[in-house]
C-alpha cells in the first residue's frame, strides 16, 4: 500500500477492483465502512462477479475477466476528456511536462515502437525522454506541447472511449459512465479517492500494466501521497509484505536491491549497473545510496569476513543466470533440472498453476523437505501421482505463526511484533530452529569435506547466542543493523555507509529496532494526527512513514492541498506532520516529491516495463474473442507462452466459457480447511454458474458439473447464481463462471468424488502456466473452460 | 452493561416482575454494512464451545449459505439471499426472471432475537428452563429443560433447536456469561466491520435510527426492525428494505405471541382447572345427596346367588391397561400442562423422563383403547332404548333406577363416556404426534396441536371423573366386576337388565 489500512477512512471514493476487500480483507475493510458511515464515501466495485464487496457498494460494474486495463484506460480517458484531472498536481508531481523522443508510439496493430518480432520483445532504448546536455529530461512550458508526456498520454488513451470500454469489457456504457462519474470526481484539491486492489490485478498476463493504469489514473486525479488516496495493494497473507521486503522473490535481495547477474564481475560493476542516475536537477534520486545499502547488507551477511579487499564478499552471492520465478522453477523441475526442494510454509500443489504439472514436477525431485504444520497436498502429492514418484519426502512438523514470536508486516507496511501464544506441539519446531539446524549440519559437512564452493557457507556470519536456535529478536536486531565501530543499533538508513563500518540486513527496516528498543512492539493506540496515522503503533517502513510520497500531499509552496487532511506541510523551516517523504529541511521547490525515482516526479509515461510505456489492453493468454482494440495483436505480445507437453492451451471454439478463480471469506488459502470450525463454513467445492447459462445447459442449483481445460478437470456442485450475468463482447455472447480455490485432497473438507484421480477439487488443476512478462506472476484470473453437467 | 444477571421472569411459574426499570441491553445488526464474513459464526462456535462433527458435507447451496437454519450446535447463522433488483437497486418481485437488471445480496445474521415478550418463554412448561434476565436477555437453562420443544412452537423466529443427543433445546445466549462480566457477546467482539454493536436498547435504537436515515438516501424504505408484536426485541436490525423483512431469509413480518399460545397458557388453564374442580364437587354433592346405589333384590333368590361373568380376564387386563396408562397420561400431562402441578413431574421421574414416556404411554393407551373398541364396538352402539335412558338420566342420577329402561351390557351413560374417551383418544393421538416430533411439522400446525391436545385432555379427564365416580363410588359392585370379573345375578338384573336376561338365558 502507498497509504495504509487505517488511512482508508479518510477517503471520499473507494474503487475496489482486482480485489475483493470485503471478502478477503474483512478486517481492513472496516475502514471502508467507516469512510462510508462517517464521510459518506462512495464505494465502486468492479469485478467479473458480484461479490461481497459489491454487496455493500454504491455501484457495481460487472466486467469480463481480464479486461481491467480497458476499463482503467477508459477512466483515464474520461478524466482527461472531461478535464477532471488535478492540473496543478499533474504539473508539479508527475512527468506530464517531460518531453519525449518519438518512436515509442503504439501502432494500429497494437504494438509499440521498437518491436522486434523475432525476439518477441521491445527494444526499450527506443522509448526515451528528450534529454538536455546534462542528461536531464527536458520539460515543456505547458501541458499543450504536443511532444510532452501529457499530450502523448491523451493521444494514447483517446482510443478508450466509453463505447470501446463497453465493447471490450462487456459492461454497459451507462454502468461504466456512472462508475467514471464517481471515481473521477476526486480530481480536486478537496477530494481524495483510493484504489484497493489485490491478486485480481496482479494475476494476469498484463498484471503489471493494470497496476500502471491504476497509478496513472490516481496521479492525474492527484490522489497519490495524500490522506485517503493512493494505490493500495491488499496483501493476501499476514506477512507476504515482509517476505517481499526481505528478498523472498527470486529477483531481489533484501530491501529491493537488485540481484547480481553473471556479468556483474565486481561489486563496482554491480553498483554501476544498479545505481540509477538522476534525470532531473531537482531529483533527490534516493537510490543513489544503493552502495551504502549494499555494502551494509554484505556486512550483515558475512560480518568480519566481508572486507573492501574481497569486494565485501560480493562473489559469495549467487548470480542469477536466468528466470527462477515460480512457473519457470517448476518448469525446470518438470524437466528434471532440479534435484531437491526445501519447502517451508508453501503448498505448491495447491498454489501453483497447472496442478498436474506441479505434481509431475515434484515427482522428478530426488528429495523434498517440507516443513509444515498440516499434512498439505504437497506433503502428500505422491498419493495422487500418476507415475510412481522417485522423490524422497521429509515432512518436518513445524510450528505455526502463533507458536513463534517475530513480526508480521501487513499491507500498510507496518511491521508489528507478535508474541507466541503457545509452544509448538510435540516434536514440532519453529522454522528458524529447523533452518539453523540444517545450516549447522551443512556447515559442518563443508568444514569436514570441503566441497565445491564452501566460502559462502563458511563465511556466513552466524553469531547467535544459541546457533541452533537463533531467536527472532536477534534476527530483528541484525536486520535493523548497527554501527560496527560502537556496536550500537542504528536509528535510520540515513546512517548507513558504504565503507564497511555499518551493517544492515535490510536497509528498509533500518530504524525498526534501535537503541530505544524494538519499535515494532510499540502499542500506542493514540492518533494525534486524527488521520489514522497511529505513529506510536508498531513501526512501518520506511522510517515509520505512514503515507508514502506524502510530499505530494502539498502544493508547490508546501501547503496541503486539503488542510483538513494534511499529510505533511512546510512550516518555514521544516516539513511537519507524517514522517516526510522528503529531505526534512529541503524548502519547497528545491527537491521533487518522488524521491525514489530518477525523474523526481511520478511517471505517467514509463519506459521501465517490458511491454509498453503506456498500458494497453491485451486479451488473456486464453482468450474468448480476438482483441477488439486490434485483432492483429490479441494477446500481450511480450508475455511468454510455455509449450511443454503439459502446457496445453485451450481454444475459444472448444473451451467456450471464461473462468476466473478467487478466494472466499470463509477460508484462508488452503489452510483453514484443516480446522473444524472454518472447514464447516464452506465444506465443499462449488462452481458459481450464472443463472442464464445454467438455464441454457439444463443445470440446476446443486447439480454436479465438470469444469475442464486441456490441463485438467474438476467436478463439483453448481451454485447457480444471479450474481454473474451473461454479456455481449464484440457481438458475441460470453459467459463467465467462478471457481473458488480452497479445497483439495487434504484437510477436513469434502474431498471430491475421485473422478479426478483422487486429486480433490483443486481449482489450479485448470489454470495455465501463462505469466506476466514483468513480474512472471501466473495468470490465475482468466482462462477458458468447458462446462458440462455430470 | 455489566452486573450480575438477575432473573426477571422464568418459564412456567407465571410470576412476572417488571423489567422496564432496568437497563435493557440490545444488539444492533446493521445489515447494510454486513459483509457476510461469518466471523461471528466462528466466534459463537468457539466461545460457546459448540461441538461440531469432524467431517461434514454441505447441506444447501444457497448463495454462500451452507446450512438451512441454526442448529443446536450452531446458534448464529448468516442467511444469504440474492434478490433481483432494478436499475436503482430497488427490489423486484422474487420471481423476476433472469433478465432482472441487477442483483443484490442480502446478508442477515440470524440468531435469537431476545424478545421482550418471548414466545419461547411463554410456551415453556418447565419451570426455570427459560429465563429472562432483568437486562432483557432470554436464556435457556438446559438443566431444567425437559426437551418438550414447546419453545420451538412458541418462537415466531424459528430459533430454538432440539438436540437429539442430549434431548434438550439450545439457542443463542447473547453470551450472558460474557455480558455478566462486562463484555459484549463474542460475535460482536469478532465483527470486523462494526456492523454489530452492543449496548443499551436506547443507545442502539438511536444509532440504528441515525444509520437508517443515512441508508434512506439510497433505499427509501430503509428502517429499523424492532417488532412491537413481541414487545420489541433485544436484537435490532437496520434493513435496506424494512418494508419487506421477508426478503432477508424469511424474517417474520409481524412476529407475535400467537393467540393459540395465549389461549393455552391463560384461559384454557384456568378453565380446565375450574371444570376439574367443578366436576369433583358435583360428584361429591351427587354422592352425598343420592348416595351409593345398592343392588335391589330383584332376583328374589336365596343366597348364594348365581355369579355371572361380566368381564373376561382379557377384557379386565385391557381395561386396567387403559386405566393405568390413562392415569399416567393424565398425571404427567397435568404436570406438563400447569406449573402448579409440576411436582407431578418430579414424582414421575423428572421432566425429561416424562417428556420421553408420555407419548409412548400414549401410544400404548391408544392401542388398548382401539382393541377395546373393536371388542366392545357392538355393545356400545347407541340403541333406541338409550335415547329413552338419556332422557330419563335425571331419574337415574337421583337413584330412581326403576324409571329408566333396562340396559344392555352397558348403559347409555357408559356408552357416552366410552365414546368420549375414544374420540378424545383419537384427537389426543392426532394432536400429540406433531407435539411429539415438532421438527417434522409446521409451526402453525403445532400451535393448533397444543391447544387441541390440551383441550381434548381436559375433556377426557372430566369424563374420567364421571366414570370413576359412577363405577366405583356410586355403583357398588361395579369395581368387583372389573377386578374379579363377576357380578351377582341381582346386580346384573338391576343395572343391566337386558344383558342379564341374555346371559341367564344362554347357559355358560
Amino acid at each position: 500500500m502507498t497509504n495504509g489500512w487505517t488511512d482508508i477512512r479518510n477517503t471520499d471514493v473507494v474503487l475496489a477492483m482486482g480485489g475483493n476487500p470485503a471478502e478477503n480483507h474483512p478486517c481492513g475493510f472496516k475502514w471502508v465502512i467507516e469512510a462510508k458511515k462517517k464521510r459518506g464515501a462512495k464505494l465502486v466495485s468492479v469485478d467479473p462477479r458480484y461479490n461481497r464487496t459489491s454487496a455493500v457498494s454504491d455501484h457495481f460494474v460487472q466486467i469480463r475477466a481480464g479486461t481491467d486495463i480497458a476499463f482503467l484506460d477508459g477512466l483515464v480517458h474520461y478524466t482527461l476528456e472531461n478535464k477532471k484531472y488535478h492540473e496543478d498536481y499533474v504539473k508539479l508531481h508527475t512527468n506530464a511536462l517531460f518531453l519525449l523522443e518519438p518512436g515509442f508510439e503504439i501502432n494500429d496493430d497494437g504494438l509499440f515502437g521498437g518491436w522486434d518480432a523475432e525476439k518477441r520483445a521491445y527494444d526499450r532504448s527506443k522509448w526515451k525522454y528528450a534529454l538536455d546536455e546534462n542528461g536531464f529530461a527536458r520539460r515543456a512550458e505547458s501541458l499543450d506541447d504536443p511532444t510532452c508526456v501529457f499530450q502523448q498520454m491523451k493521444k494514447h488513451f483517446s482510443r478508450y472511449t466509453p463505447e470501446k470500454v463497453s465493447e471490450v469489457c462487456g459492461c454497459t456504457k451507462e454502468d461504466f459512465l456512472k462508475a467514471a462519474e464517481i471515481v473521477c470526481s476526486t480530481g480536486t484539491a478537496d477530494r481524495a479517492g483510493t484504489i484497493m486492489y489485490a491478486l485480481g490485478w496482479t494475476q494476469h498476463s498484463t498484471g503489471v500494466q493494470i497496476i500502471r493504469a491504476a497509478a496513472i489514473l490516481q496521479l492525474i486525479l492527484g490522489n497519490v501521497g495524500r490522506a485517503g488516496g493512493g494505490v493500495n495493494a491488499l496483501r493476501g497473507h499476514a506477512n507476504i509484505q515482509g517476505g517481499t521486503d526481505h528478498g523472498m522473490a527470486y529477483h531481489a535481495l533484501p530491501g529491493y536491491l537488485k540481484m547480481p547477474v553473471p556479468s556483474d564481475a565486481s561489486m563496482e560493476k554491480y553498483l554501476a549497473r544498479t545505481t540509477p542516475k538522476a534525470l532531473s536537477a531537482t531529483s533527490m534520486n534516493y537510490w543513489s545510496n544503493t552502495p551504502k545499502f549494499m555494502v551494509s547488507l554484505m556486512k550483515s551477511h558475512f560480518g568480519r569476513a566481508a572486507t573492501a579487499e574481497n569486494d565485501w564478499g560480493f562473489h559469495w552471492l549467487p548470480k542469477i543466470d536466468g528466470n527462477y520465478s515460480w512457473v519457470y522453477l517448476f518448469d525446470h523441475m518438470y524437466q528434471g533440472q532440479i534435484q531437491g526442494l526445501l519447502d517451508f510454509g508453501m503448498n505448491p500443489v495447491g498454489n501453483g498453476p497447472n496442478t498436474e504439472k506441479v505434481i509431475a514436477a515434484l515427482g522428478k525431485l530426488d528429495w523434498c523437505v517440507i516443513a509444515e504444520c498440516f499434512p498439505t497436498e504437497t506433503a502428500e502429492f505422491w498419493t495422487v501421482s500418476k507415475e510412481n514418484p522417485k522423490t524422497e519426502i521429509f515432512l518436518l512438523p513445524a510450528g505455526l505463526f502463533a507458536e513463534k514470536d517475530g513480526s508480521f508486516t501487513n499491507s500498510s507496511r507496518w511491521a508489528q511484533w507478535k508474541f507466541k501464544a503457545a509452544p509448538p506441539p510435540g516434536e514440532a519446531k519453529v522454522d528458524e530452529e529447523i533452518l539453523a539446524r540444517i545450516f549447522m549440519r551443512v556447515r559442518e559437512l563443508y568444514r569436514k569435506e570441503g566441497g565445491a564452493f564452501p566460502d559462502p557457507i563458511l563465511n556466513l556470519d552466524w553469531t547467535f547466542k544459541n546457533p541452533y536456535v537463533p531467536t527472532l529478536e536477534e534476527i530483528a536486531r541484525e536486520i535493523n543493523g548497527r554501527d560496527l565501530a560502537t556496536g550500537k543499533q542504528l536509528s535510520s538508513f540515513g546512517e548507513l555507509k558504504a565503507d564497511g563500518t555499518t551493517s544492515s540486513g535490510d536497509w528498509l527496516y533500518c530504524g525498526s529496532y534501535t537503541e530505544a528498543g524494538n519499535l515494532m512492539a510499540r502499542r500506542d493506540p493514540r492518533d494525534p494526527s486524527g488521520l489514522g496515522q497511529y505513529e506510536g503503533w508498531a513501526w512501518n517502513w520506511p522510517l515509520n512513514r505512514r503515507v508514502m510520497y506524502n510530499r505530494a500531499s502539498a502544493d508547490a509552496q508546501g501547503r496541503p492541498w486539503d488542510p483538513t487532511r494534511s499529510g505533511i506541510q512546510w512550516n518555514g523551516s521544516r516539513w511537519v506532520g507524517d514522517t516526510p517523504d522528503m529531505k526534512p529541511d529541503a524548502p519547497p521547490g528545491t527537491l521533487d516529491a518522488f524521491i525514489m525515482l530518477p525523474e523526481g516526479v511520478a511517471k505517467l509515461w514509463a519506459p521501465d516495463l517490458v511491454d509498453g510505456p503506456f498500458p494497453e489492453h491485451y486479451e488473456p493468454v486464453e482468450y474468448p474473442v480476438e482483441n477488439p482494440m486490434h485483432p492483429k495483436t490479441t494477446r500481450n505480445p511480450v508475455a511468454p507462452i510455455f509449450q511443454g507437453p503439459m502446457d496445453k492451451l485451450g481454444a475459444k471454439e472448444e473451451y467456450d466459457i471464461v473462468a476466473t478463480t478467487y478466494r472466499l471469506t470463509e477460508h484462508f488459502h488452503f489452510w483453514t480447511k484443516h480446522i473444524a470450525p472454518t472447514a464447516l463454513l464452506q465444506p465443499e467445492f462449488f462452481v458459481e454458474v450464472p443463472e442464464g447459462l445454467a438455464v441454457q445447459r439444463g443445470i440446476r442449483n446443486e447439480d454436479r458439473v465438470r469444469v475442464s481445460t486441456p490441463r485438467g478437470s474438476v467436478t463439483g456442485r453448481a451454485l447457480v447464481t444471479r450474481r454473474i450475468h451473461g454479456m455481449k463482447v464484440a457481438g458475441k455472447e460470453i459467459w463467465q463462471v467462478g471457481i473458488p480455490i480452497h479445497w483439495g485432497f487434504a484437510g477436513r473438507t469434502v474431498k471430491g468424488d475421485g473422478a479426478t484421480g483422487g486429486r480433490g477439487p483443486m481449482a489450479n488443476l485448470l489454470t495455465a502456466c501463462a505469466v506476466d512478462p514483468n513480474s512472471f506472476t501466473p495468470e490465475y484470473k482468466t482462462f477458458l473452460v468447458k462446462l458440462e453437467k455430470v | 452493561m455489566s452486573g450480575a444477571l438477575e432473573i426477571a421472569r422464568t418459564s412456567a411459574t407465571g410470576a412476572r416482575t417488571t423489567v422496564r426499570d432496568d437497563e435493557q441491553l440490545c444488539m444492533l445488526i446493521d445489515v447494510t454494512t454486513c459483509i457476510g464474513c461469518k466471523a461471528c459464526e466462528v466466534a459463537c462456535v468457539e466461545w460457546n464451545d459448540l461441538h461440531l462433527e469432524p467431517e461434514y458435507g454441505q447441506k444447501i447451496f444457497q448463495s454462500y449459505q451452507t446450512m438451512p437454519e441454526t442448529s443446536p450446535s450452531y446458534w448464529n447463522l448468516i442467511k444469504f439471499n440474492e434478490i433481483p433488483v432494478d436499475f436503482r437497486r430497488q427490489p423486484l418481485a422474487l420471481e423476476a426472471a433472469t433478465d432482472a437488471p441487477g442483483v443484490m445480496m442480502l446478508m442477515r445474521k440470524d440468531m435469537c432475537m431476545h424478545c421482550a415478550e418471548p414466545g419461547c418463554l411463554e410456551a415453556c412448561p418447565a419451570e426455570g428452563a427459560i429465563v429472562q434476565y432483568t437486562n432483557g436477555i432470554v436464556d435457556f437453562q438446559q438443566d431444567h429443560c425437559i426437551g418438550c420443544g414447546y419453545c420451538m412452537t412458541g418462537c415466531p423466529f424459528n430459533i430454538p433447536k432440539f438436540d437429539a443427543k442430549s434431548k434438550r433445546v439450545y439457542k443463542c445466549t447473547m453470551c450472558s456469561d460474557r455480558v455478566e462480566n462486562g463484555l459484549g457477546p463474542a460475535c460482536v467482539k469478532a465483527c470486523p466491520t462494526g456492523c454489530l454493536e452492543f449496548g443499551t436498547k436506547k443507545d442502539m435504537k438511536d444509532r440504528a435510527a441515525h444509520r437508517a436515515e443515512q441508508v434512506k438516501m439510497d433505499f427509501p424504505n430503509a428502517g429499523i426492525y424492532d417488532p412491537a408484536g413481541v414487545g420489541g426485541t433485544g436484537v435490532v436490525y437496520v434493513l435496506h428494505h424494512a418494508d419487506r423483512p421477508e426478503l432477508y431469509g424469511n424474517l417474520a413480518r409481524e412476529p407475535r405471541i400467537d393467540p393459540q399460545l395465549a389461549f393455552w397458557k391463560g384461559p384454557l388453564k384456568w378453565m380446565g382447572g375450574f371444570a376439574f374442580g367443578l366436576s369433583l364437587a358435583a360428584a361429591a354433592i351427587h354422592y352425598f345427596k343420592s348416595g351409593p346405589r345398592r343392588t335391589a333384590a330383584v332376583a328374589s333368590k336365596p343366597e348364594p346367588q348365581k355369579e355371572i361373568v361380566r368381564y373376561s380376564v382379557f377384557e379386565r387386563a385391557l381395561h386396567w391397561t387403559v386405566a393405568l396408562t390413562f392415569l399416567y397420561l393424565a398425571l404427567s400431562g397435568l404436570g406438563l400442562f400447569t406449573p402448579k402441578l409440576d411436582w407431578l413431574l418430579a414424582v414421575l421421574g423428572g421432566g425429561q423422563v416424562v417428556r420421553a414416556w408420555h407419548p409412548i404411554v400414549g401410544c400404548v393407551f391408544m392401542g388398548a383403547v382401539l382393541i377395546q373398541f373393536a371388542k366392545w364396538f357392538k355393545d356400545l352402539l347407541i340403541k333406541p332404548d338409550d335415547r329413552v335412558w338419556l332422557k330419563r338420566m335425571r331419574d337415574y342420577l337421583a337413584g330412581r333406577d326403576q324409571n329408566v329402561p333396562p340396559s344392555g351390557r352397558f348403559n347409555a351413560g357408559q356408552k357416552i363416556t366410552f365414546w368420549i374417551q375414544v374420540l378424545a383418544g383419537v384427537v389426543l393421538l392426532a394432536s400429540g404426534i406433531p407435539i411429539w416430533f415438532p421438527e417434522e411439522f409446521s409451526r402453525g400446525l403445532r400451535l393448533w396441536a397444543i391447544v387441541v391436545h390440551s383441550s381434548a385432555a381436559v375433556i377426557a379427564i372430566l369424563s374420567l371423573v364421571a366414570h370413576i365416580h359412577m363405577a366405583v363410588f356410586v355403583t357398588r359392585g361395579g369395581l368387583r366386576a372389573m377386578t374379579e370379573g363377576k357380578v351377582t345375578e341381582d346386580w346384573a338384573r338391576h343395572h343391566h337388565g337386558k344383558w342379564a336376561e341374555e346371559k341367564l338365558r344362554t347357559p355358560s
